[in-house]
């Protein structure tokens, strides 16, 4: 198909002919030869039409940060133009290094390059990489360009980057959290380990009974019956509060609050089910979203996809319905709760309100239950340009601390995260030191 | 300005200017100048001996301002040009169009054949050329916005530039080769070529030029069918 330089060519040519043979003028005869002499010419030689394309591995799920190299081996035998090569890149899909638009001349040889390129996936999510688009031009536009798409677009899965939590042995003394990495649960499907003999009551199954150690204390005066207790399968439970508010958007569309909120809550799922944990999660201020407790690394593989999808909303007080709504599994399970939201706003109210209920919730003569509420203030993650902004900071730091002590006076733990000083498991450190 | 911009500004610069200088000169060898030089000199105009350096002031002016600056075609500069050369060009006709209509009237000119074909064919290429520079420098902006590399755009802009004037080069080889030819046979010619009737001659190149695109398109859509449609061709690995 002719283009429109092609069809001016054409109509240069019979425009000039027919003035030149009308006034029989040879000049203007010799002169309407130029364009179609060029129009012959070029049209001599066509675009590319076709190109071979092989792709490079790509991996169809990855870890929040990798960088990925996209490489495709490109051989064009016929044709004579421009080639042009371009990998729309999804969004939040940022280029670490070389191009992803590639621009070709093909001269009369075979031509073979490699089109290469690294890209880096800034955000969680799921992801379409759209099929790789080529288009080969004339050299001198006299034709229409050809178009054409390569390969199928490949679905790509960008998982929340698993925090590497290091485990801290053999400290004497009282931690400063009350939930110690060696607690084991009371309640659970009890094993072959054995961990006391105590006196029967009423519920415990006969084939628990230790009939000889009945026997002997009965020859000491004592009838009541003795019975085994065995260790229980799993440790502790632990549940996190997840809050998916909108006000934790602070910062960028890559880099803000709720983004370090999601990190901070996978790397927290990540650490207690690797330790044989039990861990539940309730997604606050987005509805209904309750994820039974469980343990192991299918419950890990759970939250972590339902997190890669997860977006904020509009609501902004639900904590404390949501304590209601998980007041089965909190009463059950006697959890350590840990709650991921940010403190610097004018909703933390019903943090404190929410902190209160999770600390009451056992009632007054029971132990409570242990709270830690890990905070991704916004302050920390706005880049400070001048002054203006670190005094800016220093005052919300200043407007939010009577909440933070009301926090530490009801007897939560209260964990400030700065991402951009420390990672999470540094911040998670902090807690567990020896008083 | 890039380095390149600017030698591509300077070679327009010295293709307006040269398409100028050449219209200036086809009208300062024509008649209608001399008449118009004339009628000057009977109205004792000071500005006469320098028309022809006027008139390449103005259209060279006309054409950075068009072309260069205002980055339009080349159209309506080598329009300009055109008119200038008319008189010239109007007077190695043939055919006297004017007597035809009774009109007392006939064009004339210094120049010789090889002369004005000269002149015709460095406006013509030149016309072609400048368009081509205006088009690849709006692909090159095009790349830039893109994101393409400098370096691809240097590599396919030195080979869109060699290529267009390969084009050239063989075009005006082409064209001047057949101009001579054709010259060369008139002398046999023309003399048969006068025994015809003007209406036959003019039907029957009509004919050819027809037949000889008829061909042309024939050979088009053989070749296009012969290849297969752009997305299956694609190798998929």
């Amino acid at each position: 198909m002719l283009s429109t330089h092609a069809i001016k060519f054409i109509a240069l040519f019979f425009g000039l002919l027919l003035i030149g043979l009308i006034s029989g003028n040879m000049v203007l005869l010799v002169m309407s030869l130029v364009p179609l002499a060029l129009l012959l010419a070029g049209l001599l030689t066509e675009p590319p039409r076709s190109m071979d394309i092989r792709c490079g591995e790509i991996k169809p799920t990855l870890w929040l940060g990798d960088v990925v190299e996209i490489t495709h081996e490109i051989t064009v035998n016929d044709g004579y133009g421009i080639i042009t090569l371009h990998q729309e890149l999804p969004q939040h899909f940022s280029l670490v290094e070389g191009n992803n638009l590639l621009i070709k001349r093909k001269g009369r040889q075979t031509s073979a390059f490699t089109f290469s390129f690294k890209v880096r996936c800034a955000k969680r999510g799921h992801y379409v990489l759209p099929p790789l688009k080529w288009e080969t031009h004339h050299v001198l536009n006299l034709t229409q360009a050809h178009y054409g798409t390569v390969n199928e677009p490949l679905e790509i899965l960008v998982q929340p980057r698993i925090l590497n939590l290091r485990r801290i042995r053999g400290i004497a003394g009282i931690a400063t959290s009350p939930f110690p990495v060696i607690d084991v649960a009371k309640i659970g499907v009890a094993t072959t380990d054995f961990r006391e003999i105590r006196e029967y009551v009423y519920g415990d199954p006969v084939k628990n009974i230790n009939w000889k150690a009945t026997a002997k204390q009965a020859a000491h005066g004592n009838f009541s019956p003795l019975v085994n207790e065995f260790e229980v399968e799993g440790k502790k439970s632990v549940w996190i509060f997840l809050d998916a508010a909108s006000y934790l958007e602070v910062g960028t569309d890559i880099e803000n609050s709720f983004e370090y909120c999601l990190e901070a809550a996978n790397g927290a799922a990540y650490y207690f089910t690797e330790r044989g944990y039990r861990v539940g999660m309730y997604i606050y201020n987005d509805g209904d979203h309750l994820i039974y407790p469980d343990a192991g690394k299918k419950q890990f593989l759970r939250i972590s996809r339902e997190l890669i999808h997860l977006n904020t909303t509009n609501r902004n007080n639900e904590f404390p319905k949501a304590i209601e709504k998980c007041r089965r599994y909190l009463l059950g399970y006697n959890p350590l709760c840990i709650v991921i939201t940010r403190l610097d706003t004018r909703y933390n109210s019903n943090i404190v309100q929410g902190v209160t209920k999770l600390r009451l919730l056992r009632g007054r003569r029971r132990r409570k239950l242990p709270v830690m509420v890990v905070s991704v203030p916004g302050y920390n993650i706005i880049p400070r340009v001048n002054e203006f902004d670190e005094n800016s900071a220093a005052l919300l730091q200043l407007q939010t601390k009577p909440q933070t002590q009301l926090i530490r006076r009801l007897g939560a733990s209260l964990l400030e995260w700065n991402p951009r000083q420390e990672n999470f498991s540094t911040a998670l450190l902090r807690q567990v030191k020896a008083k | 300005m890039r380095p390149h911009t600017a030698v591509l500004n300077a070679t327009q610069l010295a293709l307006i200017a040269a398409l100028s200088a050449a219209g200036s000169f086809a009208f300062a060898s024509s008649g209608a100048f001399i008449a118009v030089r004339d009628y000057g000199q009977a109205h004792q105009l000071g500005y006469m001996p320098y028309l022809p350096l006027i008139i390449w002031c103005v259209m060279t002016t006309f054409g950075v301002l068009n072309i260069i600056v205002f980055n339009r075609g080349a159209g309506s500069f080598s329009c300009l040009v055109m008119i200038f050369c008319l008189p010239s060009l109007l007077g190695l006709n043939t055919v006297d169009w004017p007597g035809v209509f009774g009109a007392d009237f006939k064009f004339t000119t210094s120049l010789g054949f090889a002369g004005m074909m000269i002149i015709g064919l460095l406006v013509i290429s030149g016309y072609v050329v400048l368009n081509y520079i205006r088009d690849f420098k709006q692909s090159e902006q095009n790349m830039v916005n893109r994101g393409a590399t400098p370096a691809d755009i240097e590599d396919v802009s030195s080979f869109s530039y060699g290529s267009l004037i390969t084009s050239i080069a063989i075009a005006i080889a082409a064209t001047a080769l057949v101009a001579f030819l054709g010259r060369g046979l008139e002398s046999i010619i023309l003399n048969y070529l006068r025994k015809l009737p003007w209406n036959i001659g003019f039907i029957g190149l009509s004919c050819f030029m027809l037949l000889a695109f008829y061909i042309y398109w024939l050979g088009a859509r053989r070749r296009a069918k012969n290849q297969p449609p752009d997305d299956i061709q694609n190798i998929f690995q």
